[in-house]
């Protein structure tokens, strides 16, 4: 194939989940989103390092909205994935899809 | 608990100040400082203050262990001047290209040399050193039993003082860098 994927294991979980979040992805609302769908509790640090590794990589871009009261008058980060990104998780997926096919007979159909 | 008691219930200070002294000085550490107050604000109204203040501790800890580590093997989370100003990826990618350099990595080391925190650590090992030190000798020497009893009261002293100037130190030491900042 000659595609080297450039996503880790936790860096796909996440960049799914700012894709399926769209403009309500920021760092709490992946977390809870994780938690909520995948069942799987996220550690705050783990998940800031992989967010600021991801946009080091330049597969996330990112926007700050106003300081709210809520806050504590810090702003909230808003992350999307950027066409880099998007190209990243689609190679990723492609790979993963060649090898699971025609395991249905070992694992079963999926959920 | 109604809503109004609660919204005047913060989370414990001595956690921003530890961030503080983990995180670079940019919008990374403000946005997680404000999403660490938003999910204890969120916690609060779910498990009560007590399991909110332990989730919250808990996070802090996470966070600042992670951002030590990664700052430890050059990966810090400092945000890019671009990014900072709203621009985002462009600058991210210059930024992913220049993080392993010998420049970079010659900056952090100088950034890490000149933060408050690297003098409390060297400190801290000397202090650690000869309490270690201190105990070796009294367990290998057990006759001279008034000797060694003086030497940990005086390790112990040591400890004690090292901590009472850590504590001092983290606690002015922002507030003076601040007003130095203000004055300047």
């Amino acid at each position: 194939m000659g595609r080297k994927s450039v996503l880790g294991e936790f860096e796909q979980t996440v960049m799914l989940a700012i894709l399926q979040l769209g403009d309500d992805a920021y760092a709490p609302n992946i977390a809870r989103h994780l938690d909520a769908t995948i069942d799987r509790s996220v550690s705050r640090g783990a998940l800031y390092s992989c967010l600021n590794q991801l946009e080091r990589k330049g597969l996330l871009r990112w926007r700050l909205d106003a300081p709210t009261p809520e806050r504590a008058g810090h702003a909230r980060r808003f992350y999307q994935v950027s066409a880099r990104g998007v190209r990243a998780v689609r190679v990723v997926r492609d790979s993963q899809l060649l090898l699971w096919r025609g395991l249905e007979g070992i694992l079963g159909a999926a959920k | 608990m109604t809503r109004a008691s609660q919204s005047s219930i913060e989370p414990p200070r001595w956690t921003h100040a530890v961030l503080r002294f983990a995180l670079p000085c940019d919008s990374t550490r403000e946005t997680i400082l404000g999403d660490l107050h938003e999910e204890f604000a969120h916690d609060l109204g779910e498990v009560g203050v007590w399991r909110a203040r332990a989730r919250h501790v808990s996070r802090t800890t996470g966070i600042m262990a992670r951002a030590l580590f990664d700052s430890a093997i050059c990966r810090g989370w400092a945000s890019t001047e671009g990014a900072d100003a709203g621009r985002g990826a462009a600058s991210s990618a210059a930024n992913a290209a220049a993080g392993g350099s010998p420049p970079m990595v010659l900056r952090r080391a100088r950034a890490v040399l000149g933060a408050a925190g690297f003098p409390l650590l060297a400190l801290l090992v000397v202090v650690v050193g000869v309490v270690a030190n201190t105990m070796m000798f009294s367990a290998a020497e057990p006759r001279s039993a008034g000797a060694s009893s003086a030497a940990g009261i005086g390790a112990v002293t040591l400890l004690v003082a090292f901590v009472a100037v850590a504590a001092i130190v983290l606690c002015v030491g922002p507030r003076w860098r601040r007003k130095r900042l203000r004055g300047a």
